[in-house]
């Protein structure tokens, strides 16, 4: 659809910001500038590519859930779903990635099922049992044949995410000592493959093994990176306040408040289930948070913080501001990229140091 | 837990304090000796319970259940905090002033603090204490805990899974140290990835030691249960461990009732419905009947009431036939004194021809040994360096454990095929001793038999009593030193040795007895044998791989190795002659002294002779009823 010389400009306004990240970036590394600087910019780098996947691909949003096995993350789809869909356990289950993808006019249910081998299979189906049956087969450990990826189409009319256009991907449970072979290496692979295409990360984790060292780990390298991620605690393990839970996710995730959702799945599904009021269980607000999320991924919401931040970057450290013409790039992009675009521009302005030259 | 053993406990220190008492009286200060020694051993013996679990796996809970506190002041129960130190509950009595306070250990610091019970939460909750930014190394709570019965320790240990590193260091300290370890698996979240590793890592050493107790069964959905059993069960056998029995246990109800104050009839039936009865009854069966320390406790205790009952057999007939003396005339007793210097004689030559004979005989086995065993280390060595040079494993683990564990079982290898040989040689060798010195004994006692005044007494008779459990008490000696030195040569290796041969020369099995001194050195020497030659091998290694100087460094390590030991084992035997020299000449200073009172209060009429010789046999009589009780009890605890 966009292709990249349409505006006068000579790359669309993503584009320019992300070439001179990357600039600064080469910079960083032949100034051997600190680990964290240099941190900071891939991180800034990363979420420039997913902005520009976003505005490139017609393909919907993907919405993942990440961590390591028996962290409710298949519980936590089932109740953004409103569906009894995902195959759940007390142990190890999910074997592979499901992807859930809204097809408005469709009556019941298909699951594409893309098998090692290459082959997909397509089942044709009415009733949620025979979904959640065939999920169980192909995608959890109690079944035989493990899929590569399964893809299940609904009308899901009740799913806001689903609603706004997105997918929600549930991923096996994942750790970073695996060893290759084991059942458990092999899934952390697939998460780590779904990880890649994904637009808004859920870090789930049990609000009782906050502290627990293996998450921390799977967290530190794998999730950070790819800033801001949502830590999601199922709360029903924590026995004090709301406040308590927040504070000890904050401090050991490193996460500020705003990416911190205490959610019960159970509760929200009992809600559900007797018509009552799902704000306790604090699923309508980790909605709101992806939704919001969503949003800002778009250029015309997402560009702006990207630009602020790199302003950060260089005001602190002026050895790694790129050359003049990618500032002019930049600039020239921004003034023809739209209304959106216009106004970010104006903010920029405000701070005329970002564009002294080198 | 261990209620019958606490009241046994109790009872044989009380006797034993008696009997020693009782043995100093009658001029045999060595029994006593023995007897305080082994009570105190007694005394001082506890178990050690460790649990182990990451965090959330239901500890705190259990821990303060099988306490027996009706409080969570303890251990933090909340979700939010986990234990930062490894921390021993003991109960007060094991204080040396039987005082209610916690010793909390500091990096670096050889002495400890010393803090009420109350103030412990400071130093061992992520609250107090975030990150253990206060360096606790450790921590011993010594408190009320009517549970422990004075017997057991339990040792609570950080969550393995929990972010802070810097424990696990300490847990792998402790773990040797455990009598039996209980492994906390949650219902809601069975053995992740980390437990499971964790579980590979206990699979050399704890094998048996290993009780698997599944927790919050309540928060898992009745129809995944048989699934959640299945898992457990599925992944420690994976791991390599087994698991014949997993107890599933819900402690919070009986820890709850018992801290709102219900009523004893419900708390006893929580007790029995929550599991928790059923643990505690396997762990104590188990370890009275499996732990190292009872491979020597309960035979030393057997043999120390053995050596009560031969020394009040002993002394209640003395002062019988004593007493049957009164009539006889002082002459004959003057006459008997005579013989006997000239049959004493003849006794020490006995003793002294026949621990000549030992002394070549233990040196000839030793030797030998030592011979077997430097050829069969060389060939292990070689086999290590073959192994070494082929798997690249320079570089990366040289130097590390691994290579010392590498050295370490192959040398245990080695010893292991030739102690059998060796423990059956030197156990000979004694055995020929013993028994030529009780042929002596007899000619020197059976001359006498027409005035039956004098009968064998107690230490002699007592010795092959003492003997037979010696095996025991030098293999625990041998054990537990074994085992600490390996723990200790961690650190430093001739340190260990050092304090090994410290813990044997000053350890209360040595002198028990002359056999038991034996089978200590036996069993100590495979001890020795491994732990200084392992660290000195893995040393020599690599050191000789660095100068490119392999098979010479090795051989000559070994060979002075080797000569080292050879003395050491040679040495050992000087202690038995010894045992036995002592032993003799005390039996017949005894022997004389005795007929020397009985002649003197005949002669000289003393009014109180015959009622302290009565009431000398009437305490004999009831010490020697009062041990036979307590083997009793022994035998069926046992």
């Amino acid at each position: 659809m966009s292709n990249e010389t349409q505006s006068s400009g000579r790359f669309a306004p993503v584009v320019s910001l992300a070439v001179l990240v990357w600039r600064s970036q080469k910079l960083a590394e032949q100034e051997k500038s600190p680990k964290g600087r240099q941190e900071q910019l891939q991180t800034l780098a990363r979420r420039l590519a997913r902005i520009r996947s976003f505005e490139l691909s017609s393909a919907p949003k993907h919405v993942g859930v990440f961590g390591a096995p028996n962290r409710g993350k298949s519980t936590l789809l089932n109740a953004l779903l409103g569906y009894d869909l995902l195959p759940t356990s007390p142990m190890p289950l999910s074997t592979t990635t499901i992807e859930i993808v809204r097809e408005v006019d469709r009556a019941g249910w298909e699951v594409e099922v893309h098998l090692a081998n290459g082959r997909v299979e397509p089942h044709e189906t009415d009733s949620d049992r025979s979904v959640a049956n065939l999920l169980e087969r192909y995608g959890s450990r109690r079944g035989a044949t493990t899929a590569e990826r399964i893809r299940v189409r609904g009308a899901f009319g009740g799913c806001r995410i689903l609603n706004q256009g997105g997918v929600l991907l549930d991923t096996p449970g994942a750790e970073v000592a695996f060893e290759p072979d084991t059942p458990l290496g092999r899934e952390t692979e697939r998460a780590l493959r779904a990880l890649s295409e994904t637009h808004v990360v859920l870090f789930c984790t049990r609000a009782d093994q906050i502290g627990s060292r293996s998450d921390f780990e799977f967290f530190e390298e794998h999730i950070r990176p790819l800033a801001p991620v949502h830590v999601v605690t199922c709360k029903e393990k924590w026995t004090d306040g709301r406040d308590e839970l927040l504070n000890s996710a904050m401090k050991q995730y490193g996460v500020s408040e705003s990416n911190v959702v205490p959610v019960s799945a159970h509760e929200a599904m009992r809600a559900r289930a007797v018509g009552a009021d799902l704000g306790p269980s604090g699923l309508l607000e980790l909605e709101t948070h992806i939704l919001g999320e969503l949003d800002r991924l778009t250029p015309e919401r997402g560009l702006l913080p990207c630009v602020q931040e790199f302003q950060r970057v260089v005001k602190e450290d002026h050895t790694l501001r790129p050359e003049k013409v990618h500032f002019e790039n930049l600039r020239t992009s921004l003034r023809d990229g739209g209304a959106a675009c216009v106004q970010s521009l104006n903010e920029i302005e405000k701070n005329a140091d970002f564009w002294k030259l080198k | 837990m261990f209620d019958q053993f606490a009241v046994l406990k109790e009872n044989a220190l009380r006797h034993l304090a008696a009997a020693a008492d009782f043995a100093r009286r009658v001029h045999r200060p060595q029994v006593a000796q023995q007897l305080e020694e082994g009570a105190r051993h007694l005394a001082a013996n506890r178990y050690n319970i460790a649990l182990i679990g990451n965090m959330n796996r239901g500890k705190s809970t259990l821990l303060n259940t099988l306490l027996g506190r009706s409080d969570d002041n303890l251990s933090p129960v909340a979700a939010k905090v986990c234990t930062a130190a490894i921390i021993q509950y003991l109960s007060r009595e094991a204080h040396p002033d039987k005082v209610a306070e916690a010793q909390v250990f500091l990096e670096g610091q050889p002495e400890p603090l010393r803090v009420p019970v109350e103030a412990v939460r400071e130093y061992i909750t992520e609250e107090h204490n975030p990150g253990n930014e206060k360096a606790v190394r450790s921590v011993n709570v010594f408190g009320d805990f009517p549970l422990l019965h004075n017997v057991v320790t339990l040792v609570d240990t950080p969550g393995r899974g929990a972010v802070q590193r810097h424990h696990e260091v300490l847990l792998d300290e402790f773990l040797p140290m455990a009598d039996a370890i209980i492994f906390l698996i949650a219902g809601d979240l069975p053995i992740e990835a980390s437990e499971r590793s964790f579980l590979e890592q206990l699979r050399d050493a704890e094998r048996e030691r290993i009780f698997f107790v599944l927790t919050k069964l309540d928060e898992v959905a009745a129809r995944d249960l048989p699934a959640v059993r299945e898992w457990v069960h599925k992944q420690i056998k994976e791991s390599g461990l087994h698991c014949d029995r997993l107890f599933e246990v819900s402690a919070r109800g009986l820890f709850e009732a018992r801290r709102t104050g219900q009523d004893a009839d419900e708390i006893a039936r929580l007790h029995r419905e929550s599991g928790v009865a059923e643990l505690e009854a396997e762990l104590e069966r188990f370890i009275i009947a499996k732990s190292e320390k009872n491979s020597a406790l309960l035979p030393r205790l057997r043999a120390l009431l053995d050596e009560v009952g031969n020394l009040s057999n002993a002394v209640a007939s003395d002062a019988e036939s004593d007493l049957a003396a009164f009539v006889d005339d002082t002459g004959k007793i003057e006459q008997e004194l005579k013989d006997l210097e000239g049959r004493a004689k003849e006794l020490r030559r006995t003793r002294d021809k026949a621990t000549e004979k030992f002394r070549r005989a233990w040196a000839r086995v030793v030797s030998k040994f030592c011979r077997d065993f430097e050829s069969r280390a060389t060939a292990a060595a070689d086999r290590i360096l073959e192994k070494i040079n082929k798997g690249g494993l320079i570089g990366t683990a040289l130097g590390s454990f691994k290579i010392k564990r590498l050295i370490e079982d192959a040398l245990r290898r080695e010893v292991s095929v030739l102690l059998p040989t060796l423990d059956e040689q030197l156990a000979a060798a004694a055995e020929s001793l013993k028994a030529e010195i009780d042929t002596g004994w007899e000619t020197y006692q059976r001359s006498r038999a027409p005035t039956g005044l004098v009968t064998p007494t107690a230490s002699l008779l007592g010795l092959g009593g003492v003997a037979t459990a010696g095996a025991g008490a030098l293999s625990s000696v041998g054990a537990a030193v074994a085992a600490w030195a390996d723990f200790a040569s961690k650190t430093n290796a001739q340190g260990a040795l050092q304090a090994l041969w410290c813990a044997l020369k000053g350890g209360g099995a040595v002198n028990t007895a002359a056999t038991a001194a034996m089978t200590a050195t036996v069993h100590a020497a495979g001890g020795i044998v491994i732990t200084f030659a392992a660290s000195w091998i893995a040393q020599k290694i690599i050191v000789a791989v660095q100068e490119n100087r392999v098979p010479e460094l090795v051989n000559s390590a070994l060979k002075t190795m080797n000569a080292e030991l050879e003395k050491k084992l040679v040495e050992r035997s000087q202690e038995i002659i010894g045992i036995y020299h002592d032993l003799v000449e005390e039996e017949i200073a005894i022997t004389e002294e005795r007929l020397r009172d009985l002649q003197q209060s005949i002669a000289s009429r003393d009014p109180q002779a015959r009622p302290a010789l009565e009431a000398r046999r009437d305490e004999a009589k009831q010490l020697f009823a009062a041990q036979r009780d307590l083997a009793h009890s022994l035998r069926l605890l046992a």
